[in-house]
């Protein structure tokens, strides 16, 4: 078998994720059942790192921890965020910002896990990120309904691994695997004939599910997943808009995947850990989102899927008001910025208050619960939602958490 | 005519003595019981070419040579083939790395996974009791850029009981640690105090990617002291290698030493699945465990004893062929379970079969693209069906030089027997490139059976 050389691995994952994903032999019947209900699209704007609130959608100017950051007025009166983000301010009305979520979870790990499964990481029971959770609610299809660009993604846990993400490091490689396999196209079908009589004489459920698994790819070839993927396709106004840059790239392909039928997609941005010259920082990474998130908003208005598809913008904490001696802001879970929208949300919204330098919730806080229970509710899929994990036991799709009626 | 009367007796005894020369071992003997108390037929043994794949995959981590296949239908010696793999140093490192799996996983964190595999590898080859090396992943202080057995508690800073439990007594402590275990008769303070044997541990950055682990002395309220699971407290405050002499000494510990070893050769524990021993979770064969358990104390935990022990059995040598409605012969290993390939015995097989050499760096590329997210899962199960479609995809999409033209050729390579009539007549026409294609991504290349 040659492997070529100049071909870079096609899964390479982000570090980090600290998961057990324990199976048992018969959980694959406890999950697999086929759902008729189906629920609304998510896109996540994952921001790896930890961004800072007072750069973004919580800026204190002229206090002795805001900074240099000025704020601009938004196309909502009465809400400012950051010059940072000019676009975005247009776009505000559709948009909700929550400015009193606190979390207790200050490692990047532990915080990562906490905003993206809604529990914190509990070594011995472990918990399915909320992409799983939709794929799951979701009837089968032939094609991933759970994929995560530019990183790696965090596991199904108890959902199965047939709700794993798939992940697409980086959209030209994702093209290329999908047209090396179309030519592979009769090879496959001839192994599907020469396995059956294998298949046919043992009984295991590894074997079962790879024979699915095998016939999946097959099929996958044909739907118009498949055709998304391929970025390069985009007509020349899409690519305008949206840049040649790496996350307007993946912006774009977020907005083809869910036009193709995809219910889940992450799109990660990375490099927000700014414990160094955060102010040049952040205003440079905000100028990376600014257009292509604003051109994602405008694409999911035009088509018509913005009430059916919820958009998410966090990272896995904010950042400390006191400005360190690097010239940067360090973790600060106690203020984690959130801003959502469409799917049904109310927009143009602020949730809570920070006082005024930002060091306290001065009203309204919710936790992180609390946010996955709105996101969950207004996913359609009801946050007490009783799964069974394979050890037989309970749990929750939300901890506990109360939806955040303001939101709903 | 006496004369030819007693000639003919004595001959006849002699054919009797013959066949009664080798007597059913302990093991076959109790499993046929079993299988007669079940009222069970047993299935077949599987052929000799059959029979040197399972045994090479499962000592030495790939598939037979061509040779090696050829020298052993020559002369199908099978106890002979076991005690010759056994003694071999692929077996020490392909245990290894097994072992390193189940109990590190492939997480990438600060501390050293290829210093206890080395370790691991070294005992093995020393052939050092199992027991003492329980004892000293559980009790060893050291740095880990230097001592092996360390690394397996730095992997596990948090409750470390937990996977201690599940990796030499077989027990899941994991639901007692918030509350009375819902299924077993552990509570929540059976496991708070079982822990408290680990609270003495400290670590201590020596270097960057070098972590001292040592044990601090800690005073606790005598209602508060280390409690093993058998009510047995420490008397020294050495508390982690008195840990590790109650958890040796322990009834479970032998049990989980050889059902640990029956699953990793048959695919199925007599108590499965190998870590969930539990008041509702019963053996198939509860004599054959005991016996098993025993056995492990009278030979002091010699690893290669019980690997030879459970080869040799009739269990072993079964065939695999099943329907449904064979679930419980399956259960009851009257016919043989089949067991996924891992990633690395897929890689080291595909490359005896096309005669490449297996570069490390390609393999760990393989296997993380095999496995994907669920890479940071727990792998104590080896045999769980783990690859993520992603990970078939990649494998699917890669081009194949095969080695040889000749169909018969590519199935005695890659499938280790030759074609049957049908298969000959489908591969007619085709290209080399295609079979090859065909054979190496074909379930039974996949799947050690």
């Amino acid at each position: 078998m040659q492997l070529n050389a100049t071909r870079r691995q096609f899964v390479r994952g982000s570090l980090g994720g600290l998961f057990a994903l324990a199976l048992q032999h018969d959980a694959q019947h406890l999950f697999s059942g086929q759902t008729a209900k189906t629920t609304k699209r998510c896109v996540v704007l994952w921001m790896g790192g930890g961004p800072s609130q007072m750069e973004t959608f919580d800026p204190k100017p002229g206090t002795t921890t805001g900074g240099p950051t000025t704020s601009i007025k938004t196309a909502v009166p009465g809400i400012e965020i950051a010059s940072n983000l000019p676009e975005i301010a247009k776009r505000m009305d559709g948009l909700s910002i929550i400015r009193s979520l606190s979390s207790p979870e200050g490692d990047h790990d532990r915080g990562q896990h906490f905003l993206h499964t809604g529990y914190p990481f509990v070594q011995a029971f472990p918990r399915p990120t909320l992409g799983a959770i939709v794929s799951h609610e979701n009837p089968r299809s032939d094609f991933p309904l759970f994929v995560s660009i530019g990183a790696r993604g965090l596991g199904p846990a108890y959902m199965g691994p047939d709700h794993a993400p798939f992940a697409v490091e980086n959209p030209a490689e994702a093209v290329e695997l999908i047209t090396g396999l179309r030519k592979q196209r009769g090879s496959l079908r001839l192994l599907d004939g020469f396995s059956s009589t294998f298949d046919r004489e043992h009984l295991d459920t590894g074997l079962e599910r790879r024979r699915a698994s095998l016939q999946k790819v097959e099929r996958m070839l044909t739907t118009p997943f498949v055709k998304a993927l391929d970025v390069a396709k985009a007509s020349e106004s899409d690519r305008a808009r949206y840049g040649e840059s790496d996350f307007g790239q993946r912006c774009l392909l977020a907005r083809r995947l869910l036009e193709s039928g995809v219910k889940f997609v992450e799109v990660t941005h990375d490099g927000w850990d700014t414990h160094d010259d955060n102010f040049n920082s952040v205003a440079r990474l905000c100028s990376e989102i600014d257009g292509p998130w604003s051109a994602l908003l405008d694409d999911l208005k035009a088509s018509g899927m913005w009430d059916d598809t919820v958009v998410v913008w966090m990272g896995e904490f904010g950042r400390t008001p006191q400005i360190n001696g690097n010239t940067g802001r360090d973790h600060f879970p106690n203020v984690t910025p959130v801003v959502l929208g469409g799917g049904g949300l109310q927009g143009g919204i602020v949730v809570g208050q920070t006082n005024e330098t930002g060091l306290q919730i001065a009203e309204g806080a919710v936790t992180v619960p609390d946010l996955f229970a709105t996101l969950l509710a207004a996913l359609s899929i009801d946050p007490q939602h009783e799964f069974r994990t394979e050890f037989g036991a309970i749990a929750l799709a939300s901890d506990h958490g109360k939806p955040i009626t303001a939101l709903l | 005519m006496i004369r030819l009367l007693l000639f003919l007796t004595l001959g006849y005894m002699a054919v009797t003595a013959q066949a009664a020369d080798v007597p059913p071992s302990m093991i076959d003997q109790l499993v046929r019981s079993a299988w007669q108390e079940h009222s069970v037929e047993p299935a077949p043994l599987c052929s000799d070419e059959l029979f040197l794949r399972r045994l090479t995959l499962d000592l030495f981590g790939r598939i037979p040579t061509l040779e090696e296949r050829q020298d052993f239908l020559a002369q199908p010696d099978r106890a002979a083939t076991i005690d010759r793999l056994l003694a071999g140093e692929e077996f020490s490192r392909a245990w290894a790395d097994l072992w390193t799996t189940q109990l590190y996983g492939y997480a990438d964190d600060s501390i050293d996974r290829d210093m206890l595999t080395q370790w691991l590898e070294e005992q093995l080859r020393s052939r050092t009791p199992y027991d003492r090396i329980a004892q000293q992943l559980v009790s060893s202080t050291g740095q880990s850029a230097f001592d092996g057995p360390v690394n397996f508690l730095l992997r596990y800073p948090e409750e470390p009981v937990v996977k201690v439990s599940r990796a030499f007594l077989g027990v899941r402590l994991d639901c007692a640690r918030c509350h009375d275990h819902p299924f077993d008769r552990w509570t929540q303070d059976d496991f708070k105090r079982m822990n408290r044997f680990f609270e003495g541990m400290e670590r201590q950055e020596v270097s960057s990617g070098n972590v001292r682990l040592v044990d601090v002395v800690r005073e606790v309220e005598p209602a508060d002291r280390p409690r093993f699971l058998t009510g047995a407290e420490p008397q020294t405050t050495q508390w982690r290698a008195e840990f590790g002499l109650f958890m040796t000494r322990s009834r479970p510990f032998a049990r989980n030493f050889a059902n640990r070893i029956w699953y990793h050769l048959l695919g199925r524990g007599i108590i499965h699945p190998v870590d969930d021993v539990s008041r509702d979770n019963h053996a198939s064969l509860p004599a054959v465990l005991e016996w098993l358990a025993d056995e492990a104390g009278r030979s002091q935990f010699d690893i290669r004893h019980m690997f030879r022990l459970i080869c040799n059995s009739r269990a072993y040598q079964v065939q695999s062929i099943a329907t449904h409605g064979d679930a419980e012969r399956l259960r009851l290993f009257a016919v043989r379970s089949i067991k996924p390939l891992t990633p690395e015995q897929w890689h080291a097989s595909m490359s005896v079969a096309m005669g490449r050499e297996s570069k490390p760096e390609e393999r760990m590329e393989f296997v993380r693209t095999f496995y994907g997210d669920a890479l940071d899962g727990d792998f104590s199960s080896s045999w769980e069906y783990r690859e993520t479609v992603q990970g078939l995809m990649s494998r699917l999409v890669e081009t194949v030089d095969p080695p040889t033209s000749k169909t018969e050729d590519l199935f005695l390579r890659i499938l280790g027997r030759e074609p049957t009539s049908e298969e000959r007549i489908f591969c007619q026409g085709r290209n080399a490139r295609e079979v090859c294609f065909v054979l190496l991504h074909s379930s039974e290349f996949a799947f050690n059976h």
